[in-house]
């Protein structure tokens, strides 16, 4: 009986989590609070257990990190596992290669999705040793990253200034107390902006190929999806970090990986990242994400809920593959065919009637400020990582 | 890389997933807890505690077994048994609500190590 509850589960979680990774600004956060909000009644009423809403969480959890590659690289509308995919994800789509995009992220998330679940008793054990010896030199590790980023830039004056402004502007954010500071701040730096930018080059969205027969080149496919693993492991052991800051990361060490490289990383950190986040919550007793907050509030995570956790994630990546090459073709054909000038301002428009509904006027103000930061390294033609400031400088500031 | 060989793998993922899913179902799990960490949310459910027995009430037709880690827990037998407060025993039972005090009613006890007597 409790079979089916689950298998009905995952079947819900995979149907949410598809919705949601495809809507920007809807987040499994969200979703997962309300089922917290919900589960004494679905336990009470309906018999419910516990395990089952723990899950549906893991199984929406999954297939929210594959397919929420597809708005990020058709739409320009990133969350803040995939702000870095944008750029490159623009490219491929304005080369009439979008599905090609999504093909690699798909790649990317279901590879991670393996060895996550390959590496997970290893990363326990690690885990379970280094937690505390490692904490004290994570704002040291943080700062270096930031310091080579600088370094790597070829404008480094304007560099450091975009830096600076989007850190300032990121603890001013944090601290104005509002509720969900991250959808405004990064839709605007890293969404809105690029969409306006777009605007100015005129662009038209050329029919997109449907042959994506991919020539990967193995070596840089295979340091991608291990880099990708350990930052990802990393982000999901310390606090504050997202799964960008883990791209940075892997970026700094595997350098080189090019365009296809990077969207596989990008998908290998999303899903194990996600995966990954059960490893703190069993081995330390640390919740790093919302969705595993609300699991770690629900239920005692002992070792038999965390493999069946993994059974539903192997279950839920494996259908995700499907669903996301399925919607792929679905944006690809119709992306073509519409209007790229009404396309962006509508989008647009979304973003901010979705930021003035969840986060009301001064996440509007968030919202115009954030894009007016993020145009400048656009104009002034520096790498738009040096905005993920806005989050790098409040995280150092908190772990010293 | 083929779309079909993708696709493969992935349908290989969700397989693997689903049979050992139901393998997992078919072990009949009982959750591992200790004293501190039975929860309002594991009230009517099977649990197993391991723990040092800290005290032995017996009446008439019960032994109630006080099984202490952290926090102590009643575990109540509906028997005369002979065990003494010092023993390290392993219950599996259904964890109840008593009066607003949360007790096992135990299914089986397995005694790892007697008390040493003094």
């Amino acid at each position: 009986m409790i079979l089916l509850e689950l298998i009905i589960a995952t079947l819900l979680g995979i149907m949410v989590g598809t919705l949601s990774g495809l809507t920007p600004g809807i987040h499994i956060n969200m979703i997962s609070l309300l089922v917290l909000a919900l589960s004494s009644l679905l336990v009470q009423t309906f018999g419910i257990h516990l395990i089952t809403m723990g899950v549906f969480i893991i199984a929406m959890g999954v297939v929210h990190t594959f397919l929420d590659a597809i708005p990020s690289i058709f739409l320009g509308a990133p969350n803040e596992n995939t702000i870095l995919g944008v750029l490159p994800g623009h490219r491929y789509l304005l080369r009439g290669n979008g599905l090609m995009a999504v093909k690699l992220f798909t790649l990317g998330s279901f590879f991670g999705l393996i060895a996550a679940v390959v590496l997970f008793p290893i990363l326990i054990f690690i885990t379970t040793i280094s937690y505390k010896w490692f904490e004290p030199f994570f704002a040291i590790i943080l700062i270096a990253v930031s310091l080579f980023m600088l370094w790597n830039d070829q404008k480094k004056w304007w560099a450091a200034f975009v830096f600076m402004l989007a850190g300032i502007f990121g603890m001013i954010v944090f601290n104005l107390n509002m509720k969900d500071p991250l959808f405004p701040m990064l839709s605007g730096l890293f969404g809105s902006a690029t969409l306006i930018i777009s605007l100015n080059e005129n662009n038209t969205i050329p029919t997109q190929n449907d042959d994506t027969q991919l020539k990967l080149d193995k070596k840089k496919t295979l340091l991608a999806i291990i880099a990708g693993n350990m930052s990802a492991f990393i982000v999901s052991t310390f606090p504050g970090l997202s799964g960008s800051i883990a791209a940075l990361i892997s970026m700094q060490v595997v350098r080189d990986l090019k365009d296809h490289g990077f969207m596989i990383l990008m998908g290998v950190i999303g899903t194990a990242g996600f995966v990954l986040s059960l490893v703190a919550l069993y081995s330390v007793d640390k919740a790093r994400n919302g969705a595993v907050i609300v699991i770690a509030q629900l239920m005692t995570v002992d070792i038999w809920t965390v493999i069946v956790f993994l059974c539903v994630a192997l279950i839920a990546g494996g259908i995700a593959v499907v669903l996301s090459l399925w919607f792929g073709r679905i944006f690809a054909k119709i992306i073509s065919r519409i209007n790229y000038r009404m396309l962006v301002y509508s989008i647009i428009g979304f973003v901010t009637l979705m930021v003035f509904l969840m986060t009301s006027w001064i996440g509007l103000l968030v919202l115009i400020t954030s894009t007016a930061i993020g145009i400048i390294p656009g104009i002034v033609k520096v790498q738009r990582t040096q905005a993920m400031a806005c989050l790098i400088v409040p995280i150092i500031l908190y772990l010293i | 890389m083929e779309d079909k060989t993708l696709l493969i793998l992935a349908i290989s993922s969700a397989s693997v997933g689903v049979i050992a899913l139901c393998i997992l179902m078919f072990t009949n799990h009982i959750p591992e807890k200790t004293a501190d960490n039975i929860t309002a949310a594991d009230i009517g459910k099977k649990v197993a505690i391991t723990g040092v027995i800290e005290r032995v009430r017996t009446t008439n037709k019960m032994t109630i077994v006080t099984i202490a880690h952290q926090c102590a827990i009643d575990a109540v037998v509906f028997d005369k048994i002979n065990i003494s407060a010092g023993s390290s025993v392993r219950v599996e039972g259904v964890v109840q609500e008593y009066r607003g005090k949360r007790e096992l009613i135990t299914d089986s006890m397995t005694i790892n190590s007697t008390a040493r007597k003094k």
